[in-house]
C-alpha cells in the first residue's frame, strides 16, 4: 500500500532542494571556472624603495693667500670671442687684484702690445683661432717667464679649434668631449671629482679634492698631467675608463692649460678644495719671472726712469723722438726725469751719438756687455765674422776725438758704424745671457771674458743704450725702439743694431719720399681727442677707445690723445676745442654713460663748430626723450637688438665700403633710430639683422658742427674697417 | 462469496491509487528537475555576481606625459583599479617620458594597482625616461626587438636668478627664487637616485620572481643603468630591463594567465573613460581645465624625458 502511493512531498522537497543546490553549485562552478582558474592572483608585497640621500660635497679653505702683494700687470683676452662675463668671475677677478695685480681686458692688436709690459696672460674659453703672429707673442712671452692660463669650457665654445689654435704650440690638445663619472662625482656625472694630482707645481699644493663642471679632457704628454681623473672617469666620446688628463702644464711650467671655466665662479669655487686651486692659479699667475727684452720697451721700467741726453743738440735734433719716448715711457706708468748724467744705479733711458758719449759709463756699460766700437776698417767680406782684434775701441782706450768705424758684437758679428744705430738693454739678465753667448762662441775671445766678469751687473735698474753716429739715425733708432719692430736689426735678446739710412749717407737723390699725408689726420685735422668715457679702467670703453687711438696713431700717421673719465674725469668744454676733432667712446654695456653733464658738454662743443664722433651701444636709448637727441644728435630712438653687420648707404663717411661690414667685437645690443630733419643716413642694420634697413650709423653737419653718431661702438669693427671708417670721418670733417 | 466480493472491492481500488502514486512520482521529478533548474540559474546568477566575465583592461601611454594628458593616463587606470571585472591591465607604451611629477604619479598609481591586479606593459616604440619610470612596477614587460628603452635621468633648467630690488621685500635670501644653486644641484642628484632606485628595485623584483630561473644576474649596476643611455629592446632583455620579446597579443596573454582567467574580453579603458558622464570619475575628466601651473612658476621644472626639448 505504502510503495504504491509513489514518491512522498517530503521525498519531492529533498529531491528537490538537492537538485537546487547540485545543480546551483555545478552551474555556478562550471560558469566560474569557466573564467577564472583555481588559482587568484596575488599581487607581490614588496615594500616601497627608500629614497637615498645625498651627500654634500663642501670644501675646505683658508683664504689667504701667502702672497705679499704683487705689481704685476694680467691681461684677460676678450679677441677671441672669450665666451666668459666680466661679473661672473669676479671671484677670480676679485683675487688676482685683492693680490696686487692690476687686470686689463685686451683683445685685437692690444694683446700682442700688452703682452710687452704684462707679467700674466689669462685667455678664457676663446671660440676663435689665434692667428700665428699671436701665437709667437704669447710662446715668446712664455719663453721671458710670462705665465699664461688658459681655460677652456665645453659647455661654451662650440668647437675646441680655437683653443687648440694656441695650446697646440705647447703640445697640448683640447680633445672636442667632456669627462664624466657615475660614481666619482659631486652630485652630477659631468661634476668630477679629482683626487690625483701630479707634479710638483705650485697649482696643486694643498688639493686633495677638486670639482671641475664638465671639462675638457687633454691630451698631453703623460709627464705634463697635473690633475688626472680616476678609473671611474669617462671621456664623452671614448667607452675606456680611465687616464684621462684634466690640467697640464707645459712652456717651462709657464703655461697651465685648465679644462673647465665654471669652477672659476660662484657659487662652484665653494665646492672641494675650488676655492684653494684658485688661489693656487692667482699664485701661479703673479709669481712668475718675467725677464724682459728690448722687444718689451719700455714695459721694464718701475717707478722713474732718468731719460739722459748727452747733447743739448741731440736733444733739439731728435725733439719729436724724444717727446714720443717719454710720453711711451708715460703711458707705461714710468715718470721720467730728464737729466744729463748718467747713473748706473738708476733706470736709465741713455741717448747719445758715440762721439758724444766718448767718455761715458753707458759705452763702458756696453763694452762689459759684450759691444764695442772700434776705429778698425772692416772689409765687406768679413762683416759678419765675430771678431775683436786689432784697432782701438771705446772701453778700451780713452780716445777723445774718436770715431768708431765699426761695431764689434762679440761672438755675433762685426758691422760698420756709418748709418747705424745700437739699442741695448742693460738688465741682470742681459749679462747673464750673454755671457751664455759668450761660452758658446769658444775660446777664442778670453780677453774680453775676463772683462766681462769684471763689471758690476746691476740687480734692479733697466737701462736702454741708444748710440748712433748722427743725430738723425739716433732719431731713426727711437723709432725702432719705440716701435718693438726690431725685424730689420741685428738682433740678441738685449741688444740690437739697426741699419738705417740718413741724409747724409744716401744723398739727395736716395732720400726717401715723404709719405703722402692721409687724408685724415695728415690733412686739417691735425689732432684727435678720443674720450674712453669708463667708468672702470679696462672696461668695454676703454678698449674701443684704445682701439680707435691705436689706428689713429698706427694706421693714419696722426696724434690722438686718449682721455679716460674713469682716471681724468669729465673733460671740459676747452678740453674738447684743444683738439681739431672728438671721438667720444661709449662701450657696449647700456645706461652707465651718457649722463647729464655729458650731454652738456658735448652740446657746447657742437654748439661752438665742434667736430665730434659719437659712439656706443644704447647711447640713444639713454638720451631718448632729450633735447641732446632731438637737437645735436638729431635722432629719435626706435628700438635696439642684435646686430650682426651694416650695410653703406652711400654717405661720404661709408663710400669707401662697397659692401656689407662685419663686426670683429662686441656690440651687445645695439639702438637703430630714425634720422630727424636733414641727418644723413650713414650705415643701416644688415639683412640677418632683426630690423634691416633701420638706421645705426648718421651724420649730421650744418655748415660749423658736425656730428657722426654709431649706435655701436667703432672699435668692434676690424682694424681694416676701423682705419677706412676713421679715413672717411676724418675727411668729411676737414671737406670745406 | 464474501471472500470474492472484498477481493472484487480491493481489485477496482488498486488502479486508482496506482495511477495516483505514478502521478505523483511524475510531477516530483518535474518538481525536482525544476527545482534543479532553478538552482542552477541561481548557480550562473551568483557566479554573475562574484565572478563576472573578465576583462583585459587595455592603458596607452602615449605621447608626452604632462598635465595636459595626464588624465587620459590616470583616468583608465583608476577604472581599472575600481572595477572588479577588469581581472589585469596592460599598458601599451610610446612615449618619450615628459614632467617629472606626472611620471612619478603613474609609478606610484600602477605600483598601487599591481598589489590586486597584473600590469603588463607592452612597449611599442619607445619607453623612455618617465614613459618607462610609470611601468618600471609592471609585473612584465613585453617589447618589439626595434623599440628604444632606458634614457633613466632627470633634465631641468637652472631656476631663476633673483635680484634684490627697492620696490619688494622678502623675509629671506631664498623666498624668491627658492634655494641656492648649490642645493638644487642636491636636488636634481636626490631626484635621479630616486628615479634610478625605483626602477632598479622594481626591475629587480621582476627578474629575481617572475622568471622560471631568476635573471637578476642580468641586471647591470645602478649607475650604469642611469647613464640616460637608451638600448633596442633586443638589448634591454640582454640587460634585464624588458621580460619578454613580443606583440601586444603577447602582453594581453600574459597578463590573462597572470590573472588566472580565461575566455576573457579586451577592452580599451580610454574609451571607457571618455564615455563617461561623470566629470569627476576617480578626480579626473576629459574637460578639466588645463592645468599648467607647474610649468609657469620661478621654481625650476623636472623632467624626465628622452630628447633635447621638453616639447
Amino acid at each position: 500500500m505504502r510503495n504504491s502511493n509513489g514518491m512522498g512531498a517530503a521525498a519531492i522537497g529533498s529531491l528537490g532542494l538537492i537538485a537546487f543546490v547540485v545543480v546551483g553549485l555545478i552551474a555556478f562552478g562550471a560558469r566560474t571556472l569557466n573564467f577564472y582558474g583555481l588559482q587568484r592572483y596575488q599581487g607581490p608585497d614588496l615594500a616601497r624603495s627608500a629614497i637615498p640621500t645625498v651627500d654634500s660635497l663642501s670644501g675646505s679653505f683658508d683664504p689667504v693667500a701667502d702672497l705679499e702683494l704683487q705689481d704685476a700687470l694680467v691681461l684677460i683676452d676678450t679677441g677671441h670671442n672669450n665666451g666668459f662675463d666680466e661679473q661672473e668671475m669676479d671671484v677670480f677677478l676679485g683675487r688676482l687684484t685683492s693680490n696686487g695685480a692690476q687686470v686689463e681686458f685686451v683683445g685685437g692688436s692690444d694683446l700682442i702690445e700688452g703682452l710687452r709690459g704684462a707679467s700674466a696672460l689669462v685667455i678664457l674659453a676663446p671660440s676663435s683661432d689665434f692667428d700665428q703672429e699671436e701665437i709667437d707673442a704669447i710662446e715668446g712671452f712664455v719663453d721671458k717667464g710670462g705665465r699664461v692660463v688658459v681655460v677652456g669650457e665645453p659647455t661654451r665654445q662650440r668647437s675646441v679649434d680655437g683653443i687648440n689654435s694656441l695650446t697646440r704650440a705647447f703640445d697640448i690638445v683640447y680633445r672636442d668631449a667632456y669627462i664624466y663619472s657615475l660614481t666619482n662625482n659631486d652630485s652630477n656625472f659631468r661634476h668630477v671629482i679629482y683626487e690625483n694630482f701630479g707634479g710638483n707645481s705650485v697649482i696643486t699644493d694643498g688639493l686633495e679634492q677638486v670639482v671641475f663642471q664638465t671639462a675638457y679632457p687633454l691630451a698631453v704628454e703623460s709627464e705634463m698631467a697635473i690633475i688626472e681623473g680616476d678609473d671611474s672617469t669617462f671621456i664623452s666620446t671614448s667607452e675606456l675608463p680611465g687616464g684621462v688628463v684634466a690640467a697640464a702644464l707645459a712652456g717651462n711650467g709657464n703655461f697651465l692649460a685648465l679644462p673647465d671655466l665654471t669652477f672659476l665662479t660662484s657659487p662652484y669655487n665653494g665646492f672641494a678644495d675650488n676655492d684653494q686651486l684658485i688661489d693656487n692659479i692667482v699664485t701661479f699667475a703673479l709669481s712668475g719671472e718675467r725677464v724682459y727684452d728690448l722687444a718689451d720697451f719700455p714695459f721694464f721700467y718701475e717707478g722713474r726712469a732718468n731719460l739722459v741726453y748727452q747733447d743739448v743738440v741731440t736733444l733739439n735734433n731728435a725733439l719729436a723722438d724724444t717727446i714720443d719716448l717719454r710720453n711711451s715711457l708715460s703711458s707705461a706708468g714710468v715718470d721720467v726725469d730728464l737729466v744729463e748724467s748718467y747713473s748706473s744705479q738708476q733706470n736709465v733711458l741713455y741717448l747719445a751719438t758715440y762721439a758724444q758719449s766718448v767718455d761715458s759709463e753707458a759705452v763702458a756699460q756696453l763694452a762689459a756687455d759684450g759691444i764695442q766700437l772700434s776705429t778698425e776698417e772692416i772689409d765687406a767680406d768679413e762683416e759678419d765674422e765675430s771678431t775683436s782684434n786689432g784697432g782701438s775701441s771705446f772701453g778700451d782706450d780713452d780716445e777723445e776725438e774718436f770715431s768708431p768705424n765699426s761695431i764689434i758684437i762679440r761672438g755675433v758679428a762685426q758691422l760698420q758704424s756709418q748709418g747705424t744705430v745700437i739699442i741695448h738693454l742693460v738688465t741682470p739678465q742681459s749679462g747673464q745671457v750673454e755671457d751664455e753667448a759668450e761660452a758658446d762662441a769658444g775660446d777664442e775671445e778670453e780677453t774680453s771674458d775676463e772683462e766681462a766678469e769684471e763689471v758690476e751687473v746691476f740687480e734692479d735698474p733697466h737701462q736702454v743704450l741708444i748710440l748712433a753716429d748722427d743725430e738723425e739715425v739716433l732719431a731713426e733708432g727711437i723709432d725702432i725702439l719705440l716701435s718693438g719692430d726690431f725685424s730689420e736689426c741685428l738682433t740678441t735678446d738685449f741688444t740690437a743694431v739697426c741699419q738705417v739710412i740718413s741724409s747724409d749717407l744716401a744723398g739727395d737723390d736716395d732720400v726717401e719720399e715723404a709719405p703722402e699725408p692721409t687724408p685724415g689726420i695728415g690733412a686739417d685735422i691735425g689732432s684727435v681727442l678720443v674720450v674712453a668715457d669708463d667708468i672702470v679702467s679696462g672696461d668695454s670703453e676703454t678698449i674701443n677707445a684704445e682701439g680707435v687711438q691705436s689706428v689713429l696713431d698706427n694706421e693714419l700717421g696722426g696724434e690722438a690723445l686718449l682721455w679716460f673719465t674713469s682716471s681724468d674725469g669729465l673733460p671740459t668744454v676747452d678740453d674738447l676745442f684743444a683738439f681739431d676733432a672728438v671721438i667720444w667712446s661709449n662701450g657696449t654695456y647700456c645706461c652707465d654713460g651718457i649722463t647729464e653733464d655729458h650731454q652738456t658738454v658735448m652740446s657746447e662743443y657742437l654748439d661752438g663748430g665742434g667736430k665730434l664722433v659719437l659712439s656706443g651701444t644704447a647711447i640713444a636709448f639713454e638720451t631718448r626723450e632729450t633735447d641732446f637727441q632731438s637737437n645735436y644728435l638729431r635722432v629719435e630712438y626706435l628700438d635696439f637688438g642684435e646686430l650682426l653687420s651694416i650695410i653703406p648707404q652711400g654717405h661720404p663717411v661709408s663710400e669707401n665700403f662697397d659692401d656689407e661690414v662685419f663686426f670683429a667685437g662686441e656690440v651687445g645690443s645695439p639702438d637703430r633710430v630714425l634720422p630727424v630733419g636733414s641727418t644723413d643716413i650713414v650705415f643701416t642694420a644688415g639683412d640677418d639683422s632683426p630690423a634691416p634697413g633701420e638706421a645705426v650709423v648718421t651724420a649730421y653737419a650744418d655748415g660749423s658742427q658736425q656730428v657722426v653718431f654709431s649706435t655701436f661702438p667703432i672699435g668692434a669693427l676690424d682694424e681694416f674697417d676701423l682705419t677706412t671708417l676713421l679715413d672717411s670721418i676724418l675727411t668729411w670733417f676737414s671737406a670745406p | 462469496m464474501a471472500e470474492d466480493a472484498q477481493s472484487t472491492e480491493a481489485v477496482d481500488a488498486d488502479p486508482i491509487e496506482a495511477s495516483l502514486a505514478r502521478a505523483r512520482t511524475v510531477w516530483g521529478i518535474i518538481a525536482v528537475i525544476i527545482l534543479g533548474a532553478i538552482g542552477g540559474g541561481v548557480g550562473l546568477w551568483a557566479s554573475q555576481q562574484v565572478a563576472p566575465q573578465p576583462v583585459i583592461g587595455i592603458v596607452r601611454l602615449y605621447g608626452t606625459i604632462d598635465f595636459f594628458s595626464y588624465a587620459d593616463y590616470l583616468g583608465p587606470l583608476h577604472i581599472a583599479a575600481e572595477r572588479d571585472d577588469v581581472a589585469a591591465v596592460v599598458i601599451l607604451v610610446d612615449s618619450g617620458g615628459g614632467l617629472a611629477t606626472v611620471s612619478e604619479e603613474l609609478f606610484y598609481t600602477v605600483l598601487d594597482l599591481r598589489e590586486d591586479k597584473p600590469v603588463v606593459a607592452s612597449i611599442e616604440g619607445v619607453s623612455a625616461s618617465g614613459a618607462y619610470y610609470a611601468t618600471a612596477p609592471a609585473n612584465w614587460m613585453v617589447a618589439r626587438p626595434a623599440a628604444i628603452v632606458g634614457s633613466i635621468g632627470v633634465r631641468s633648467g637652472f631656476p631663476p636668478e633673483s635680484f634684490p630690488d627697492d620696490e619688494t621685500l622678502t623675509t629671506g635670501p631664498f623666498k624668491d627664487v627658492g634655494r641656492s644653486t648649490t642645493d638644487f644641484l642636491r636636488d636634481i642628484d636626490s631626484i635621479a637616485l630616486a628615479f634610478s632606485t625605483n626602477i632598479y628595485d622594481q626591475r629587480s623584483w621582476v627578474l629575481e620572481n617572475m622568471h622560471e630561473e631568476s635573471r637578476l644576474d642580468l641586471l647591470p649596476p645602478v649607475e650604469e643603468v642611469a647613464t640616460g643611455q637608451v638600448w633596442t629592446a633586443a638589448r634591454a632583455f640582454e640587460l634585464g630591463l624588458v621580460d619578454e620579446i613580443g606583440s601586444n597579443l603577447d602582453a594581453i596573454e600574459r597578463a590573462a594567465e597572470l590573472a588566472g582567467v580565461r575566455n576573457y574580453e579586451v577592452i580599451d579603458l580610454f574609451a571607457e573613460f571618455i564615455e563617461l558622464d561623470d566629470t569627476d570619475f576617480a578626480g579626473f575628466s576629459t574637460d578639466r581645465p588645463e592645468p599648467t601651473w607647474y610649468e609657469e612658476g620661478p621654481w625650476p621644472q623636472f623632467y624626465y624625458f628622452y630628447g633635447t626639448d621638453e616639447e
